[in-house]
């Protein structure tokens, strides 16, 4: 077979830089003549790497994704190296559960410059080891000079900008690094069976490991796998010495057998030494991570699958493919014929069905096909990095297509076509597209924020430290990734945290969000895993919650949070009171000592190993002149220069390469030619060249190719303002504009000519207040033609906003007119009522909890603990609606003092064993003035992990699950407690309800209707109604309550509109339960009529209905 | 070589036999029997206690311990016979803790026993007297608890029997003063309320020792009835203005204001069958409230209520409104815009006033078929308007009525 041209197969040799070249080792004043020997593009790619990389991560990092987590875990190492436990996230977790390499490094990093900038001096590492490793990779494939090429495309890569300066994955650039420089190891190992090249090859695996050791796994398939098949290719075609030199041009019968055994004796060899490698990856792999592979077997990871944008259709969430294809692969998409081309038609084809496979598994869920090809493993895996991974194998062919263009082929056929200015203007064009693509997606956080506004941490240290605040579990909400860098400054335990791998509460597991912080990302099934924690607050243990998100303030408020103060920072503090603090000694899960001193120095060892490997061309001849001058070298070369006993093996290969020898001799009469077997290169050889064109062709070419460009974009252009200007997509526009508050924009798609100032509409916009319009985000906007004429639309509009208690759809009409040939919004007409007073003024009770002590660091002191408030429970029951278990009831507040209530229920079977137990969380007044009623509903909702035994992993996404009560025994009997602490907080008790009615409709509902009305002299930004239900004893059957969607100004009225629980569909299990409040002697006879309660007609089914109403105030807070 | 084991085993075998032989050992003296102590019956904590153990027949220089095992655990002191007997002083630092201790000589095999009751000092400051619950009902009923433990200086609970002297200043200036023995280590009695609710202190002396003193607040019970005002009067039934409802000063059976901050709720049960429950928060023993005038004239009977204590019904009528008489409704065609719009007002109140703005205003337009529409405005300025498309309506004749309140206004117009 004759040797391809240069072009299309280049007679490539492995990497020999490390080693100085076949293997030799370098003497000290040969250093600087090694250097100046380099490849000069290396030599650039690496000091741009330095200057670009480095000096953007110090301002990239905190906006990334992953860079805190990586920082958290590197500060655990700093503090702890050999104590793998930490209690600071979930209720503790094992950090065995990643590859430490990277995160000890930053540990031991941060020791000298602090843990942020020890991650970045880690990642410019990381970077610049894989810089050199592209090089080294790509020259097993392609000519040096591409190789090159191919490094420095790898530092303006928009793939590898986007996973550092974006994702800032730390772990994965550091195991590339290690990996990609031990590929050329592995194929010197391959090819000479050097075994210094396989130990070098070993510890470079084992360093791959100890950064990550999916990149181990998968790098085997994707990068090691080419590499091996490569070198038994060429091994297959490579004809050994002492082989007859006879090519049969046909198979037939008698020459067949010799032609198997001449190639199968080719290839014994090679693929005997990767069977070796194979064998030591792999004991590699499992050695220097065993306390993972056993954690992992210990305590497998079950739970629901956080969703992934990287497993969407690319073509439905165009978002998703956006930031996971096409960012990544960015200018490359131009080149990727001629990648193909090129994969296909060189000796490269093995890294080219690789690239295949991982730009097929990268499209994600684009084709049902990775799916079916990866089968469980899809919902684990994020597919993004398969993308990446084929944006790292697309680098020597990208390479040698800049060399192509340069003074290959394709340079010399624009130049032929189009003209030398063409080509140049091609050349630049690729050039500048590609370095301001990657500095583009370096800023893409600048421009597209992924991460809050950087939050000052030090308040919050400083409020964890104070009055031992630290006994108690912390929430944040709102912080995004920055959750991690606060934790790392604290030894404070939160009941969240930001590796979702390490969750262990089934509360956490079974929910497809990833944090609780993001739980609003995750709709309602997010926001119900944060309602389990905060309803139940003192089961974990959790006081404090830092929101930077007002988003979740309704949910706080409502299940009984109130706000404690509000840092320097801006992060409001909530607080829930009565939680005990976590007990002394925490529960933690231990692992035995020889695991833990595995832990702490084989990933550490490997990374010292593969360093050693790396640098060897700098200590190795130092090392061997100190060997000489000790003798050493002279006893070493002895030794190599003992003739070993032939070994057994040694032997036996003798024998069977004897055989195979004689077996493999073809016929002496056989003298055919050689028979091509690549059949497309002669195919694509024969196909006719085109010849130089004319000048005035080029130009001719040029200008179509400048007008097909223009026309492009002219055509793009024009699509683009059709869609902006059509109605339909203005109304959604201007929803999207009001949810991101661009406020400025909405108002400009409003009628020029009836539309208010811009101030009076910010001012309008203003006093719009409440649930919806300050805590609600814009999940939908559904818009349809109600009235159409040809310069009048009117549209319906139904969005639908999820807010942190429910989802709430609303459906407006707008009128939409043409001016000047474009759609305007008609402006809505703004509320015309005045205030009844010209000024208002209204008594008010005021608390204080001031204590009788001087001003103080110390704990609070005994003597200022007020007593617990006097409460009596009125009346409870368990009862059964709508497929779940509640307790209702009604409590009192006797005291003098207002009381913030924490009720808890309990549901007990026939022997006395408690089944479940939940607290009272919305259906509540959590805070009571002195003598003030509520009503309560304690609605059970089962531990979600109770019902994933069972269950195939991973479990399947179910938005809007609920768990129900997983119960084998029905409840017999209940209790309820209720508990209180004096408050001051959120007294709110200035709504008035008037203009009550009800009525039945047909289906037995009751209708309730009326107004509120603001008599306080504050906004109620979320009113929230309670309507209890009784029984003609005058017992509570029934608690609904309802959020109404608008604030209230004072002295303003909302009218309301309910539409409570039907008498039928509440079935009363327990009628008593046992009842315990603090009370010694109850106050208040229950059964007595209220005035408040309001008779209902006997067709209701209850026999009266109270209405109660508390609102929270946002604004003023 | 076998020589030179040999060897070494024939050491082995005489450094053996040198070992078995044992040099002549004095017996040493072992005490027997039982070891009298003498110690004090009582001493006081903080003070050195001498003990001594014997006389016993021991040679001089015979080793014995004493064990004191108090209420915190074992002291070893060590020591020698001299002359038959053993002398022991337990130093004040390892005496600081009062109670039972047990003495436990020891020699050889004989053993002595004693007890030692070590006793607190006198009393220190502070004295802190505890109460709870620290809220009671002035009915003369209900009580707190009262709770003192005086310390010695080593935090010792002073002896039992000694007498505590509490002074209890209750609102009134009714001083009850109680003196209460420590038993069990403690003071401790009830504080019965009087009838007068307010702040009783509540203090602790021992021996003229003295400390802060505590609180406790007594408060006024389940009201009484009560009566309602209204200011003003009436008002007209214009959805709009408001008035006060105001409470009498809310007091308990023995006359003592309801506490500041008290829910109180006003319900008000309209003509229409309609309900209204207003909060309101007693402040100085009032509770007030405001409440907006209806849409529907006629008589509301409001109460005012307390954990089913209830107010005396009070009556107030709200007279029509918000618009009084006939108003002009005009119409505006505008052919350009393509909209038909009707204009009602100046709409006014009984004051030929404008009705207040956002007052709603109800349009109804009857056209040629006898189809109707209906929209509502509000008044902006005494004027309300509603817009039409010409586009949905027919030619012919059509009738627009525009209501508000009592006041009504009529026009008539046609369609081309």
């Amino acid at each position: 077979m004759s040797e391809l041209p240069a072009e299309t197969g280049p007679a490539l040799t492995p990497d020999e830089t490390t080693m100085g070249g076949n293997g030799r080792v370098l003497r000290p004043n040969q250093v600087s003549a090694f250097i100046a020997r380099q490849n000069p593009y290396l030599l650039a790619a690496l000091i741009i790497c330095l200057a670009y990389h480095a000096t953007l991560s110090f301002y990239t990092y905190t906006r990334t994704y992953d860079a805190f987590v990586h920082i958290f875990f590197g500060d655990h190492y700093a503090r702890s190296w050999f104590d793998p436990w930490d209690s600071r996230w979930y209720t503790g977790f094992t950090l065995t559960s990643y590859p430490p390499g990277s995160q000890q490094t930053i540990a031991l990093l941060s020791k000298l410059v602090g843990l942020g900038y020890a991650f970045v001096i880690a990642q410019t590492f990381a970077l610049l080891m894989c810089t050199v490793g592209i090089y080294r990779f790509s020259k097993i494939w392609v000519s040096e000079e591409a190789a090159g090429y191919a490094a420095l495309l790898f530092v303006f890569s928009s793939s590898i900008t986007e996973t550092v300066h974006v994702f800032g994955q730390l772990p994965t650039t550091f195991s590339l690094g290690f990996l990609l420089n031990a590929l050329p190891f592995v194929y010197r190992w391959l090819d000479k069976g050097s075994w210094k090249m396989l130990l070098a090859a070993w510890a470079m695996n084992a360093a791959t490991t100890a950064g990550h050791h999916v990149t181990t796994l998968f790098g085997a398939v994707f990068f090691v796998a080419p590499v091996i098949g490569l070198a038994i290719v060429e091994k297959f075609r490579t004809p050994l010495p002492e082989e007859r030199t006879q090519h049969p041009a046909k198979v037939t019968r008698k020459n067949l057998k010799p032609l198997l055994f001449r190639r199968l004796r080719r290839i014994v060899p090679v693929t005997f030494r990767a069977g070796i490698y194979g064998v030591g990856m792999i004991a590699v792999l499992v050695l220097v991570v065993l306390p993972y592979w056993l954690w992992s077997r210990s305590d497998p990871i079950t739970q629901v699958s956080i969703p992934h944008a990287s497993r969407d259709s690319f073509l439905v969430n165009t978002s998703a493919g956006l930031v996971f294809w096409l960012v990544p692969y960015g200018v490359t998409l131009l080149i990727l014929p001629y990648v193909v081309y090129k994969g296909f038609s060189t000796k490269a084809w093995p890294l080219m069905l690789s690239w295949c496979l991982l730009f097929f598994l990268g499209t994600g869920g684009t084709t049902p096909y990775p799916k079916l090809l990866l089968g469980g493993a899809f919902e684990i895996l994020t597919l993004d990095r398969f993308t990446f991974w084929a944006t790292i194998v697309l680098l020597p062919f990208a390479g040698e297509f800049v060399k192509s263009m340069r003074h290959g082929r394709f340079a010399r056929y624009l130049h032929e076509q189009f003209g030398q200015f063409t080509w140049r203007a091609a050349q630049i064009g690729l050039v500048l597209s590609y370095v301001l693509a990657s500095i583009f997606v370096a800023n893409l956080t600048q421009f597209r924020r992924f991460q809050p506004a950087p939050i000052d941490i030090n308040p919050i240290v400083r409020f964890m430290e104070k009055d031992e605040h630290w006994r108690w579990r912390y929430l944040t909400l709102g912080f995004g990734d920055q959750v991690a860098w606060l934790s790392a400054h604290m030894e404070a335990n939160m009941i969240d945290g930001n590796y979702h791998s390490a969750r262990r509460l089934p509360e956490l597991t079974t929910t497809p969000i990833e944090r609780l912080e993001g739980a609003k990302y995750s709709g309602i099934p997010g926001i119900g895993s944060l309602q389990q924690f905060l309803a139940v607050p003192d089961k974990y243990n959790l006081k404090f919650v830092f929101s930077n998100d007002q988003f979740y303030d309704p949910l706080l408020f409502f299940s009984g949070w109130h706000r404690l103060q509000r840092l320097e920072n801006g992060i409001m503090v909530w607080e829930k009171g009565d939680i005990p603090p976590l007990p002394e000694v925490l529960p933690r899960k231990d692992i035995p000592t020889y695991q833990k001193i595995m832990w702490g120095t084989v990933p550490m060892g490997a990374l010292v190993l593969g360093m050693l490997v790396m640098t060897a061309v700098f200590w190795l001849p130092p090392t061997q002149k100190l060997a000489d001058f000790l003798g050493l070298a002279a006893l070493m070369r002895r030794a190599d220069a003992l003739r070993w006993p032939r070994s057994l093996f040694g032997r036996v290969w003798g024998w069977l390469d004897t055989r195979l020898l004689r077996w493999s001799a073809v016929p002496s009469d056989d003298h055919s030619p050689v028979l091509r077997w690549q059949v497309w290169l002669d195919w694509i050889q024969s196909l006719p060249h085109p010849r130089p064109a004319p000048p005035s062709a080029r130009l001719v070419r040029s200008l179509l190719l400048l007008l097909i460009l223009v026309v492009g974009t002219a055509v793009a252009l024009t699509i683009r303002h059709r869609q902006v200007t059509d109605p339909l997509h203005l109304i959604e526009t201007y929803y999207d504009d009001l949810d991101f508050r661009r406020f400025r924009l909405a108002y400009e798609r409003l009628d020029p000519l009836t539309r208010p100032s811009y101030d009076q509409y910010l001012l309008e916009m203003s006093v719009t207040n409440g649930l919806v319009a300050s805590y609600g985000k814009l999940d939908s906007v559904v818009v349809g033609v109600v009235e159409r004429e040809p310069d009048r639309i009117v549209v319906e509009a139904e969005s639908t906003l999820i807010t942190a208690l429910d989802y709430y759809t609303t459906v407006r009409q707008h009128v939409l007119l043409l001016r000047d040939g474009r759609w305007v919004i008609q402006p809505d007409t703004p509320d015309g009522t005045i205030p009844p007073d010209t000024f208002f003024r209204k008594g008010v009770v005021d608390w204080y909890a001031a204590g009788r002590r001087r001003v103080t660091m110390a704990t609070t002191a005994f003597g200022d603990v007020l007593d617990r408030p006097e409460l009596q429970m009125l009346s409870a029951r368990l009862v059964w609606v709508n497929g779940r278990y509640s307790v209702v009831g009604e409590l009192i507040n006797t005291d003098n003092d207002p009381a913030d209530i924490t009720i808890a229920a309990h549901l007990y079977d026939k022997d006395g064993q408690e089944i479940v137990w939940y607290n009272a969380q919305q259906a509540l007044f959590h805070k009571l003035l002195p003598k003030e009623v509520t009503p309560f509903r304690v609605d059970f909702e089962g531990v979600a992990g109770l019902t994933l035994a069972g269950q195939p992993a991973p479990i399947e996404f179910e938005p809007n699950a609920f768990f129900p009560l997983d119960i084998q025994n029905p409840p017999t009997s209940f209790a309820v407690y209720g508990r209180a602490l004096v408050t001051t907080h959120d007294l709110y008790r200035e709504v008035a309800v008037q203009d009550m009615q009800t009525r039945v409709d047909a289906d037995g509902r009751i209708h309730l209707t009326g107004r509120l009305h603001n008599i306080g002299a504050q906004e109620a930004t979320i009113p929230h109604i309670l309507v209890t239900l009784y029984d003609a004893q005058n017992r509570v059957l029934w608690v609904d309550d309802f959020y109404q969607e608008e604030g209230i100004r004072p002295q303003r009225t909302q009218p309301f509109d309910l539409r409570l629980t039907p008498y039928q569909d509440v079935a009363v299990l327990l009628d008593n339960g046992d009842v315990y409040a603090n009370i010694l002697q109850e106050e208040i006879n229950p059964s007595v009529n209220w005035a408040e309660r309001i008779p209902l007609p006997e067709d209701a089914g209850y026999a009266s209905l109270r209405v109660s109403v508390n609102y929270f105030v946002g604004a003023t807070q | 070589m076998p020589r030179l084991v040999g060897r070494f085993v024939w050491l082995a075998l005489l450094w053996v036999l040198a070992a078995c032989h044992a040099a002549p050992v004095e017996t040493p003296f072992v005490l027997a029997g039982s070891l009298p102590i003498t110690a004090p019956r009582t001493a006081v904590v903080g003070e050195p206690v001498v003990v001594t153990v014997g006389p016993v027949a021991a040679p001089d220089h015979t080793a014995v311990t004493l064990t004191a095992v108090g209420s915190y655990g074992p002291i070893v002191l060590r020591s020698t016979f001299l002359g038959g007997s053993a002398w022991f002083q337990i130093p004040p630092e390892l005496a600081t803790h009062s109670g039972a201790v047990t003495l436990l000589a020891a020699s050889g095999s004989a053993r002595g026993q004693a007890n030692l009751d070590l006793r607190p000092q006198e009393p220190i400051e502070p004295i802190t007297p505890l109460v709870g619950a620290r809220s009671i009902i002035a009915d003369g009923g209900h009580y707190a608890m009262s709770v003192v433990v005086p310390f010695d200086r080593f935090g010792n609970p002073v002896a039992e029997g000694t007498m505590v002297h509490l002074r209890i200043l209750h609102p009134g200036s009714v001083l009850q003063e109680i003196e209460s023995p420590v038993r069990h280590l403690l003071a401790w009695e009830r504080v019965y309320s009087r009838t007068i609710a307010g702040r009783t202190l509540i203090s602790a002396e021992v021996e003229g020792q003295h400390g802060p003193e505590s609180t406790l607040e007594e408060i006024a019970g389940w009201p009484v009835p009560f009566a309602l005002t209204a200011e003003p009067a009436t008002l007209p039934a214009d959805g709009f203005q408001l008035l006060t409802l105001r409470s009498d000063v809310i007091r308990d059976r023995f006359g003592n204001l309801m506490p500041d901050g008290t829910e109180i709720s006003f319900v008000a049960a309209g003509p229409a069958g309609d309900t209204r429950i207003i909060p309101a928060q007693t402040l100085d023993g009032v509770a007030e409230a405001v409440m907006q005038a209806p849409s529907i004239p006629g008589v509301y009977q409001v109460q005012a209520t307390v954990l089913g204590m209830t107010s005396a019904p009070l009556g107030i009528t709200f007279t029509p409104g918000p618009a009084v008489g006939g108003f002009p409704v005009h119409v505006a065609v505008d052919s350009a815009q393509g909209t038909l719009r009707l204009t009602a007002g100046p709409i006014t109140a009984v004051l030929q006033q404008y009705v207040p703005d956002g007052a709603p205003v109800g349009f109804t337009i009857t056209g040629p078929d006898g189809q109707m529409w209906s929209d509502t405005a509000v008044t902006a300025a005494g004027y309300a308007s509603i817009e039409m498309r010409l586009t949905r309506l027919t030619s012919g004749a059509y009738t627009a009525v525009a209501a508000a309140g009592s006041g009504r206004g009529t026009t008539r117009f046609s369609v081309p």
